[in-house]
């Protein structure tokens, strides 16, 4: 049975994964349906299952096993690895599919479909399953590569095992709708690849904005082979050269850091000026008609310990946004409207209503004084905008053409975000 | 047609707003902020870019260019850490599963009127079903 060994970068992308037996015909995926990547480092942990599933086929014998939470960064890291080891003829993914990501779908999709011009997994639930950042050659090959093992759903360790076993037996082997054996390495070379980061937040990319994206993207055409042994031996020619400037280029860098640093211990032993001074904004043009959005009194940034205090200052965390909206509001059309008004005196209402929930509440005075205060500055503020509810309704005059809707109203429901934790009982 | 843009930059104005007095808080170095901000970013690109594929006067596209380059200047300067993370993750951001950055995204929701860009492709519709039928190949009309 033929093997190849796989490329000397192998596997050129880091990740959450565990390498086993690099001759091993079979690739693990354990889905993470687990906030994991948005953890800070210090407490970021894998849940003992999937981590469970991780070790499991490892030890069964699979190439590679590791967790996959996005479906496009994730996955391009995944496409990689796998076409850098043509030993690797199995994908087997398992676990619950990721919420939201819908990344099991998407793999499979992958290898089912591949991907449209737009760079796009054709057929896939996901919501951003881009692959930017691989060569369409890479993505290719991986589809060519391996055979999907779906367990999308299965958790349990028995099943992923018995299926990593049957993927490297020499005869075929029944496993669940698949006939299974090691079919020896795919007849074709490791392919060398890793992420170009050329679209570092696939997430955020919005449909429209693929075509432009792609015009980025351009295809490295492959050199012959003679011109790559070429560049080859020039470069080996140059190495030295280029060793050589490095190594004065290494010492330059640590001659400028120790500049840069008599800069710092220079600046730090002047007097620095007020903060007012140094906190000035800058300046934005503003078009006519229309205020600029207005920087409101900062709040709070510890957050509170005690559950009654933390109500009343998510509370007032809410105000701070609807205030800011009212404001905006009120330098357009809505000024002279009644829906600004009304809406005004409803949050007012409320507002106040918190302020004497803070009063009767068990908090300590200070604590008290403090919350109070928030709430009489931004009692303030709200007085200062329009409470004259008898003008003339805005859309009812033909000014406002935005439809149905409202952004006064709209403004207010930023309120009803807040359901946690719920108002103390009065006392 | 260039009430659509106008309204649109009013929802953009209040977003706008709300989404400054958020970076004040917590939300500052949170990925809700971040993620916000830059849908409002991209949203103003977008809205360029109908702008000057749609047939309103040269004179009011302008005027439309100059506000919407100026919320790009205002949306660039709302203030969000580089390195952001989900402040509930984190476990700072105790208001529940609702989200004050997204929620103040959806203001723009409020706008429903006048559904400019639905509009042009249904008449580009017709005329392409129209076309189909006499079977000549005419240009599609311009849509003011």
């Amino acid at each position: 049975m033929l093997k190849i060994q796989p490329t000397s970068t192998y596997p050129p992308e880091k990740g959450c994964y565990l390498r086993g037996n690099d001759y091993s015909p079979v690739a693990v995926v354990v889905l993470m349906n687990a906030p994991y990547g948005a953890m800070p480092p210090e407490v970021q942990t894998i849940p003992k299952e999937i981590e469970n599933l991780v070790k499991v086929a490892i030890e069964t014998g699979a190439a590679l096993s590791g967790t996959l939470q996005t479906e496009n960064i994730g996955i391009e890291k995944i496409v990689c690895n796998i076409v850098a080891n043509p030993n690797i003829r199995y994908l087997v993914v398992c676990g619950d599919e990721v919420e939201g990501h819908n990344t099991g779908t998407a793999i499979k999709a992958l290898i089912q479909n591949g991907v449209d011009a737009r760079r796009t997994i054709i057929g896939s639930q996901a919501k951003t399953p881009y692959l930017f950042n691989i060569p369409l050659e890479a993505i290719s090959r991986f589809r060519e590569q391996l055979t999907l093992i779906d367990l999308i759903g299965q958790i349990d360790p028995e099943v992923i095992m018995k299926g990593v076993w049957s993927c490297y037996q020499e005869t075929p082997t029944p496993f669940k709708e698949f006939m299974l054996y090691d079919p020896g390495a795919y007849s074709d070379y490791a392919i060398s690849s890793s992420l170009t980061l050329k679209v570092k937040h696939p997430e955020e990319v919005e449909d429209w904005e693929i075509d432009e994206i792609l015009k980025g993207i351009e295809e490295p055409q492959e050199p012959p082979a003679e011109k790559l042994k070429k560049i080859g031996d020039e470069h080996m020619k140059e190495k030295r050269a280029t060793l050589t400037i490095t190594k004065r280029l290494l010492k330059v860098t640590e001659e400028l850091s120790q500049i840069a640093r008599l800069c710092i211990e220079e600046i730090e032993g002047l007097e620095m000026p007020p903060e007012d001074e140094v906190k000035k904004e800058a300046v934005v043009p503003v078009p006519e008609k229309v205020i600029p959005a207005i920087k409101p009194a900062a709040l709070v940034k510890e957050e509170p310990e005690i559950e009654e205090e933390l109500y009343f200052a998510n509370q007032l965390r809410g105000f701070n946004g609807v205030l800011a909206a009212f404001q905006a509001l009120d330098g357009d059309i809505c000024h002279d409207g009644c829906s600004l008004p009304a809406a005004v005196i409803k949050a007012q209402k409320r507002l106040k209503r918190l302020k004497e929930d803070i009063g009767n509440s068990s908090l300590s005075e200070e604590t008290k004084q403090r919350l109070e205060g928030r709430a009489n500055e931004f009692i303030e503020r709200f007085e200062s905008l329009p409470q004259d509810k008898s003008q003339p309704c805005q859309k009812t005059v033909g000014n406002c053409t935005i439809g149905a809707g409202c952004f006064a109203s709209g403004a207010l429901k930023l309120l009803d975000l807040i359901t946690q934790p719920a108002q103390p009982s009065d006392h | 047609m260039s009430i659509y843009f106008r309204n649109q930059l009013r929802g953009c104005n209040v977003v706008l707003a709300t989404l400054q007095a958020f970076s004040e808080d917590i939300c500052r170095k949170c990925i809700g902020l971040s993620g916000a901000r830059t849908k409002v970013i991209k949203g103003l690109k977008k809205l360029r870019m109908d702008l000057d594929e749609s047939s309103i006067p040269e004179d009011d596209k302008k005027e439309i260019r100059v506000h919407i380059d100026s919320y790009g200047k205002i949306a660039n300067t709302i203030e969000v850490e580089e390195e952001c993370e989900c402040q509930k993750t984190t476990n700072n951001c105790k208001i529940g599963p609702g989200c004050l950055a997204l929620g103040a995204l959806e203001i723009m929701n409020e706008i429903t009127q006048p559904a400019f860009k639905a509009e042009e492709k249904e008449v580009i519709k017709v005329a392409k079903l129209l076309c189909e039928k006499c079977g000549a190949e005419e240009e599609v009309p311009v849509v003011h």
